[in-house]
């Protein structure tokens, strides 16, 4: 779970003097102090969150992946523009049903969450704060991750250049 | 989130909460038959709500794709994309959902799996409920149960929605 670890760790700072700050929405948006004890809650709320989007975001675009192509293979003697332009449509309406809207369903929850949780949390004045990340590896995971999708893509390639209908 | 979703949402929030004997709050985090404990003050109780709305609301979205992903892709391929002979048909038809819904259920799985590890984090400072007395605990007296028209009415909308998307589809088709 260290992946989720550093990426939850994202929405937490550090101020001048070494008090923790939560960051729900980004650093431009409302910040908090937090305390030791309600500390483990509130990440643990934060890596929920993390890993739902993670996995609302494999499952929605495979959703629209499937659902688009399946819808495709019926279009196959089409011409291509008709292809591209029915292709489109398709995905797009796919994509705002399946993955955008159960994104954005997933956030305001989690805004609804973080509204709850803050009311009893001191505000930081970020306009005299100094805050600084905290410290992580996330820029390992990043570059992971990138090699993962270049193999990812590099496979999906390989697929498509072997492929005889 | 609109509004009957947010209110089987509090229902199902709700369900994880148990009042004892004397009225204190206990949280369930599975089942009964695991660990519960009792909730004292009322932040802590926001933030166990919090994070279990969280949880619940991800395994509904989830859920929610799950149709889609392991339907309709097995669907369309058996009806329209002509593959002969039969057999093959059938084995695509099959496949296909089952696929899709492996990985479905690994993704559930995996997001069980990140619930039940916040655990800990979030019972720490709460006191554990002695197995005797967890035959003593009943529901939530204010538990919102969504009525059943309202049930009935998001149903209807959702299978409107998909309606209209067969329609729109079959206009394009044309």
């Amino acid at each position: 779970m260290g992946i989720w670890d550093n990426i939850a760790d994202r929405y937490f700072a550090k101020d001048g003097s070494g008090k923790l700050v939560f960051l729900p929405c980004g650093r431009s948006k409302p910040s908090y102090y937090v305390d030791s004890t309600d500390e483990s809650r509130i990440k643990s709320l934060v890596k929920m969150y993390v890993v739902a989007v993670a996995l609302i975001s494999l499952t929605g675009m495979m959703a629209v992946i499937g659902f688009t192509d399946s819808l495709l293979s019926d279009e196959r003697g089409a011409s291509l523009a008709h292809q591209l332009k029915f292709g489109g449509v398709v995905w797009a309406i796919a994509t705002t049903l399946f993955y955008v809207g159960p994104s954005l369903l997933l956030w305001k929850t989690y805004r609804r969450a973080v509204d709850g949780i803050c009311a009893s949390l001191t505000a930081v004045d970020l306009a005299s704060v100094q805050l600084a990340p905290l410290p992580s590896n996330l820029r390992r995971v990043r570059l992971i991750a990138l090699i993962a999708g270049f193999v990812c893509v590099a496979i999906a390639i390989l697929v498509m250049i072997g492929y005889r209908p | 989130m609109f509004y009957p979703s947010s209110k089987m949402m509090e229902f199902a929030v709700d369900n994880h909460f148990r009042n004892d004997a004397t009225g204190r709050l206990v949280f369930v985090p599975s089942t009964l038959k695991g660990k519960c404990y009792f909730v004292d003050s009322k932040s802590d109780e926001r933030k166990i709500r919090a994070y279990v709305r969280m949880f619940r609301s991800s395994v509904q979205f989830i859920s929610f794709l799950v149709f889609p992903s392991i339907w309709i892709p097995g669907l369309f391929l058996d009806d329209y994309a002509d593959i002969q002979p039969r057999d093959l048909r059938m084995g695509i038809a099959f496949g296909v959902p089952m696929f899709f819904l492996v990985i479905l259920s690994a993704v559930i799985w995996f997001l069980w799996h990140s619930y039940k590890g916040g655990m800990p984090a979030l019972t720490a400072s709460l006191t554990e409920v002695a197995p005797e007395a967890k035959a003593q605990l009943r529901p939530l007296a204010q538990s919102r149960r969504p009525s059943v028209l309202v049930v009935a009415a998001s149903a209807f909308l959702m299978v409107l929605g998909l309606c209209a998307f067969i329609i729109l589809l079959d206009r394009f088709r044309r």
